[in-house]
């Protein structure tokens, strides 16, 4: 999905249509698109219709009943806990995010500069590999444990390796990046004497920041909450290894009906699903930010 | 509109602080090393339209952001109505201001901008609309109310700013270079307009500006910034025909600042000073002593009398115009003096009659004692 299109406020010059030479500008994306997105969807969308063969092979029919069985109460639970878990993640990341994207965005440019440089830093290094470092930070024999144990702070070895609390450390830490880099692009283009502005007609700290900086960084909040929530409720390499199986999300089902169960028809219609809901989310928001 | 608005306050000498609406007490700001506010003494007047000018980097915006709360005085006291607000923050003080870019907040419309101000303070709902649609009447913009403000143009955008500081009827209005991103025409145009608000309104304006133009067609008083310090603080015409310091009367209006030796300083207070060779001035010399040596005069270029003869001239010397330019409704002539130092003369353009001035003619040039100012003497 094209989400950063969100964070393109205004768009108050005149539209024109692309001409030719656009066209052909435009070419290359639109081939990738049509080759990697629009056509494997309707591959997609056609076996989600498709019913599972005795040996795990797609037969070619027309049947609702892989979605009926999308809506079965234990998946419905699943969505609605990986729903949780993603609304979680993104408060997470917007309350410690925003923060650090303003500080950022207020220093001075030679240390701005660094600063994102830090933010970005983590990227460098295999996504696996930090996941398997926060692994055996978070066990129970793991560094924390061990220093916590240390300052007296806990007793018994620290136990939330494999719970949902451990997922939702490992989603934070993987999407806070894309939630700090959106919302610094538009802190960083806010006008300080509108603040000024705000406080000398009467507005304190805090009216301040509700009444103006909010509203005025929103763009960046909204671009955020997408990059962060929509891929974090699809994320499974996470909850597989910091949940170890025992906090099932969507993306470990969808991933389950590819894999190990071989039932490509229902991971099908559970992916479709999946997209409507992102498609909402992003209605939902793109329709706030144009009222706003 | 009528005066009947309620902008005005009611507040003018009410304020049991000697008519002063606001004081800045010695105050002095650094930054780092640098004193950008050197102990200024301010008295700003209840009703009085002040305006600070001075070059970019002399101070004046400091001293305004001293007068709004943005910045703490290291030294010295900041007063208003009497009453000491040096620490007090922004949003509690009772005064506005008028930000040099407007500031105005894109995601209010023009009513929602107007309103801002009065919101915090709590004002209630249907009072709020009325003072808005006041205000907004008031700088002309009646009816665009619900237009968002990238909508506006230039001038519009300044009238909302205008707006949204005076609806909250401030005691001291605060413009920081308001009509710098304005066009010439427009700038004009809303310095009658501010002029003719302040009048009606009879609320304090402490306006900002390194245009001296703007200055002069605007202010009661003219505070001259320079350094950090404020070098005369007098009403325009007084700060014109009397400048204090040499600073004063060359940032405001044209002035030839001239060295001259003393010759004698006599009883009744006249004084008599070489300019060059030849070249003698009487001036008022009040206050220099005997045994001054050297004073520094100021002469306007108009001031400056121009004659083909020395006949029936007192004190005249004699000079060359080396250079004349045409400027429409005056001329600007550079005259030459014998020994090697120049005077700027400008003579107006009155009639066909008159006798225009060539390069290279010689002349005489006098000027009266009353116009030659004393601005330092060593």
């Amino acid at each position: 999905m094209n989400t950063l299109s969100i964070s393109a406020s205004g768009g108050s010059q005149a539209r024109r249509a692309p001409g030719l030479m656009g066209w052909l500008l435009l070419a290359p994306m639109i081939l990738w698109l049509v080759a990697f997105v629009v056509i494997p969807t309707l591959i997609l969308l056609v076996y989600s219709f498709c019913q599972r063969g005795s040996f795990g092979e797609a037969v070619f029919s027309f049947t609702w009943e892989n979605y009926g069985r999308a809506f079965d109460a234990r998946y419905l639970k699943i969505l609605m806990m990986s729903i949780w878990y993603a609304a979680l993640t993104t408060a997470f990341c917007v309350t410690i995010g925003y923060p650090v994207a303003w500080f950022i965005a207020r220093a001075r440019p030679a240390l701005r500069s660094k600063l994102l440089l830090l933010v970005m830093l983590p990227f460098w290094i295999s996504f696996l590999l930090r996941t398997y470092a926060w692994i055996s930070l978070l066990k129970a024999e793991g560094i924390v444990s061990a220093f916590l144990q240390s300052a007296r702070l806990i007793t018994e070895p620290l136990s939330i390796l494999y719970t949902p609390t451990a997922v939702i450390i490992g989603l934070v830490y993987a999407y806070l990046p894309f939630m700090i880099l959106p919302i610094y692009s538009s802190a960083e283009k806010l006008d300080e004497s509108v603040i000024e502005a705000s406080q000398d007609l009467g507005a304190g700290a805090i009216r301040t920041f509700f009444r103006v900086i909010l509203p005025l960084t929103w763009p960046g909040v909204s671009a955020g909450v997408l990059l962060v929530f929509v891929p974090a409720i699809g994320m499974f390499a996470i909850t597989d290894l910091m949940g170890g199986a025992r906090v099932p999300m969507v993306g470990n089902v969808i991933q389950a009906q590819f894999g190990a169960a071989r039932n490509w028809p229902f991971g099908a219609a559970l992916g479709i699903c999946f997209l409507i809901i992102f498609v909402a989310v992003y209605s939902v928001l793109r329709e706030r930010e144009s009222k706003a | 509109m009528s005066g009947s608005n309620g902008y005005s306050n009611g507040s003018n000498g009410s304020h049991g602080s000697n008519g002063f609406a606001m004081e800045l007490r010695s105050v002095t700001k650094r930054y780092g090393s640098v004193t950008a506010v050197n102990a200024v003494d301010l008295q700003i007047r209840d009703g009085e339209f002040l305006t600070l000018l001075g070059p970019s980097g002399c101070g004046k915006t400091t001293i305004l952001r001293l007068l709004s709360g943005f910045e703490v005085p290291d030294e010295g006291q900041v007063v208003l109505a009497g009453g000491d607000v040096s620490h007090v923050p922004p949003h509690k003080r009772d005064v506005n201001q008028v930000f040099q870019s407007y500031a105005l907040f894109p995601h209010l419309t023009v009513e929602g901008n107007v309103a801002f101000g009065l919101r915090m303070r709590g004002v209630d709902s249907s009072e709020i609309k009325t003072r808005v649609k006041d205000a907004l009447d008031l700088v002309a913009l009646d009816g665009l109310g619900s237009r968002r403000t990238s909508e506006l143009s230039g001038g519009q955008r300044q009238r909302v700013a205008l707006a949204r500081a005076l609806v909250c009827r401030p005691k001291v209005l605060l413009l920081d270079e308001p009509l710098s991103a304005l066009d010439a025409k427009l700038r004009e145009m809303m310095q009658i307009e501010l002029k003719r608000i302040q009048q009606r309104l009879g609320i304090t304006f402490v306006f900002v500006t390194h245009d001296q133009e703007e200055a002069l067609t605007m202010s009661d008083r003219i505070a001259v910034v320079n350094k950090g310090r404020i070098e005369q603080i007098d009403a325009a015409d007084e700060i014109y025909e009397h400048p204090a310091t040499a600073f004063a009367a060359d940032f405001v209006g044209a002035a030839n600042l001239v060295r001259g030796e003393v010759l004698a300083v006599r009883n009744n207070g006249q004084c008599e000073a070489r300019i060059g060779e030849g070249a003698v001035v009487l001036f008022r010399g009040e206050g220099i002593a005997a045994d001054c040596a050297d004073v520094l005069l100021s002469i306007r270029p108009e001031k400056i009398h121009l004659s083909d003869s020395s006949e029936g001239l007192m004190g005249a010397f004699p000079g060359a115009i080396e250079d004349v330019i045409f400027r429409g409704a005056f001329a600007e002539l550079r005259i030459l003096l014998e020994g090697g130092s120049a005077l700027r003369a400008s003579v107006a353009n009155a009639s066909a009659h008159k006798r225009s001035w060539r390069k290279g003619d010689r002349v005489w040039c006098s000027v009266h004692h009353d116009d030659i100012v004393v601005v330092d003497r060593h």
